[in-house]
C-alpha cells in the first residue's frame, strides 16, 4: 500500500474517492435495510450497535406528503451526525410501550420521538418508565410547545440537540396507578379536597375552583407568573377560585382572588362528583385522582435553551 | 388517535386561558427572584401538619402545625390557628398559637397574635396586638431551625 502511494500520487485521490464511495454505499445499505425493515437479525443488531442503539418513532402525520421535505432534511442531518437508526412508523393502534420494550430487548438505548406535542405525550404517557433515554424531534410549526420548554428547535435543527446528547432527569408522576403524567393536569371547575403527602388537607369545598397540576407546562391561568420546576422531585398544584374575571368584575364588582399553590409528592384529589379531568391532553371523568411522583426520573435529551 | 384525545389543546383547557399554551414567552418562564413556595389563598382552608422548605404566604386559614425553613407571611384577613416555626415572619393577620422564629418577627399595625413568641428580633408596629410572653434571645437562631418540635420550644419558655 505504501509503495503504491509512493508510485502514484494520483492514487491518493482515487483512494479517498473509493473510501467515500464505500461510506456512501454503507449508508445506502443501512438506509434500505432500515426503511424496508427487512434486514437479518444479525445485521440489525450490528447496525444498531454502530448507531448507538437509536430508534426513531415517526408519528403517523409525519408520513404525510407535506412533511416529506422536513423528514428528508432530518434524515440527512442524522446521517451527517452518524446517529441514524431504525425508523418505526407509528400507526393509530400501535402501543408505544410494547414496541419500545421489544426494541430495548434488541439493544435500543435511545428512543427519539418524531412528531409534535401529541406524539410526545402519547408515547411518554405509556412508556416513561422504560430504561431508555428519550429524545424528541419536533416536526412542523404547530403544536410544538414542549419543544420550546425542552429547548429543542423545530425540524432538522433538532438533530444537533440529539447529537449533542445533553441528558437531564425530569420528574414524572403516575395518575391513578395506570397512566404516566409528564406535562400538566387540569380540572376546569370542581369542589374538592386535596390530601397532600398524607400530612395536610386542603379544603376547597366552599366554592368551585380551577385546578392545575404543572410539571412541564405552566397552568392555564396567570401563566406569566410561573417558573417551571420539572426536576425538583415534586409536583405543583395551583388552585384558583372561579369568577373574578372581567365579566364578574364589571357586573358583580367581584375581584379575582389570590391563587393558591402547594407542592407535593403524593396527592389525592377527591371531587364532590364526577368531574372532567384533562391529563396530558387525555380527557376523562373522575371522582378522585391519585397523583404520585415517581422515584425514577425520565431521562430526556434537552437543549441548552431549555426553560428550566 | 383513539386513546389520546387528538385535540391536545382541548377546548376546556383553552377556555380557561386561550393564550396559555400559545404564549410560552420568555417572560412567564423567566426565573424570577425570591418566590413563595406555598401560597394559601383567601378561600382556602388547610388542616394538618404543614411543613415547607420555602417561603409561605397565607391569605386564608391554616390550622394544625406550621413549619418552614424560610419566611412566613400572614396577610391581613388571614387566620392561623397553629403553632408556628419559621426562620422569620411578617404578620398582618391573626395568629392563635405559639410562634418561634430563628430571626425576625414583624407585627404590622393590623397584626393580632394570641400566643407566646420567641424570636431574635421583634418589630412591633403601632396598633399591633400581642397577647402572650415575648422572649428575645440572641441564640434563638441556633435553636429555631425548622423541623424542631414545638414542644421543645414550650419547654424553654419560662412559665409554660
Amino acid at each position: 500500500m505504501r509503495s503504491m502511494k509512493k508510485i502514484s500520487p494520483v492514487f491518493k485521490k482515487n483512494e479517498s474517492d473509493t473510501e467515500q464511495i464505500k461510506r456512501e454505499l454503507k449508508l445506502l445499505v443501512r438506509k434500505s435495510i432500515f426503511k424496508n425493515n427487512a434486514g437479518s437479525a444479525a445485521g440489525r443488531v450490528m447496525l444498531e450497535k454502530k448507531s448507538g442503539g437509536y430508534i426513531y418513532l415517526y408519528d403517523s402525520f409525519v408520513q404525510d406528503r407535506e412533511c416529506k421535505a422536513i423528514i428528508n432534511g432530518i434524515e440527512k442531518r442524522l446521517r451527517d451526525f452518524e446517529i441514524s437508526g431504525k425508523i418505526i412508523k407509528l400507526s393509530t393502534f400501535t402501543n408505544p410501550k410494547i414496541l419500545i420494550e421489544d426494541e430495548v430487548r434488541h439493544g435500543a438505548k435511545t428512543v427519539v420521538m418524531v412528531g409534535n406535542d401529541e406524539t410526545f405525550v402519547r408515547i411518554l404517557s405509556r412508556a416513561a418508565n422504560l430504561p431508555v433515554i428519550f429524545g424528541f424531534i419536533p416536526v412542523g410549526q404547530r403544536k410544538n410547545h414542549f419543544a420550546d420548554v425542552l429547548g429543542i428547535p423545530l425540524n432538522e435543527k433538532a438533530c444537533e440537540i440529539i447529537a449533542a446528547r445533553k441528558i437531564e432527569k425530569l420528574d414524572y408522576a403516575t395518575i391513578n396507578e395506570k397512566q404516566f403524567f409528564i406535562c400538566y393536569l387540569f380540572i376546569p371547575r370542581a369542589r374538592l379536597k386535596i390530601e397532600c403527602d398524607g400530612s395536610f388537607i386542603v379544603n376547597l369545598t366552599q366554592e368551585k375552583f380551577e385546578v392545575a397540576v404543572a410539571n412541564l407546562l405552566p397552568p392555564p391561568f396567570e401563566s406569566d407568573k410561573f417558573v417551571l420546576h420539572p426536576q425538583d422531585g415534586k409536583m405543583e398544584v395551583y388552585l384558583r377560585p372561579e369568577g373574578g374575571g372581567l365579566f364578574s368584575k364589571l357586573v358583580n364588582g367581584k375581584k379575582r382572588q389570590q391563587m393558591s399553590r402547594f407542592l407535593f409528592k403524593r396527592a389525592l384529589l377527591k371531587m364532590d362528583k364526577s368531574t372532567l379531568v384533562i391529563a396530558d391532553g387525555k380527557e376523562t371523568k373522575e371522582n378522585s385522582i391519585l397523583i404520585e411522583v415517581n422515584k425514577e426520573k425520565l431521562l430526556m435529551i434537552v437543549g441548552k435553551n431549555r426553560r428550566f | 388517535m383513539p386513546n389520546i384525545i387528538a385535540n391536545f389543546t382541548s377546548k376546556a383547557y383553552l377556555a380557561a386561558n386561550p393564550l396559555s399554551l400559545f404564549s410560552m414567552t420568555e417572560k412567564h418562564l423567566e426565573k424570577g427572584g425570591e418566590e413563595a413556595e406555598t401560597i394559601v389563598g383567601s378561600s382556602v382552608k388547610v388542616e394538618g401538619d404543614f411543613v415547607s422548605e420555602g417561603n409561605i404566604i397565607i391569605l386564608g386559614q391554616v390550622s394544625g402545625k406550621l413549619k418552614t425553613a424560610q419566611q412566613l407571611r400572614v396577610e391581613e384577613g388571614a387566620k392561623v390557628l397553629a403553632d408556628v416555626m419559621a426562620d422569620s415572619a411578617i404578620v398582618a393577620g391573626e395568629v392563635r398559637g405559639n410562634m418561634k422564629l430563628a430571626n425576625t418577627l414583624e407585627l404590622t399595625p393590623t397584626a393580632r397574635v394570641y400566643g407566646d413568641v420567641a424570636t431574635k428580633t421583634l418589630i412591633v408596629a403601632a396598633g399591633a396586638i400581642l397577647h402572650g410572653h415575648a422572649i428575645m434571645d440572641e441564640n434563638e437562631k441556633a435553636k429555631g431551625k425548622a423541623g424542631k418540635k414545638v414542644e421543645e420550644y414550650e419547654e424553654n419558655i419560662p412559665g409554660v
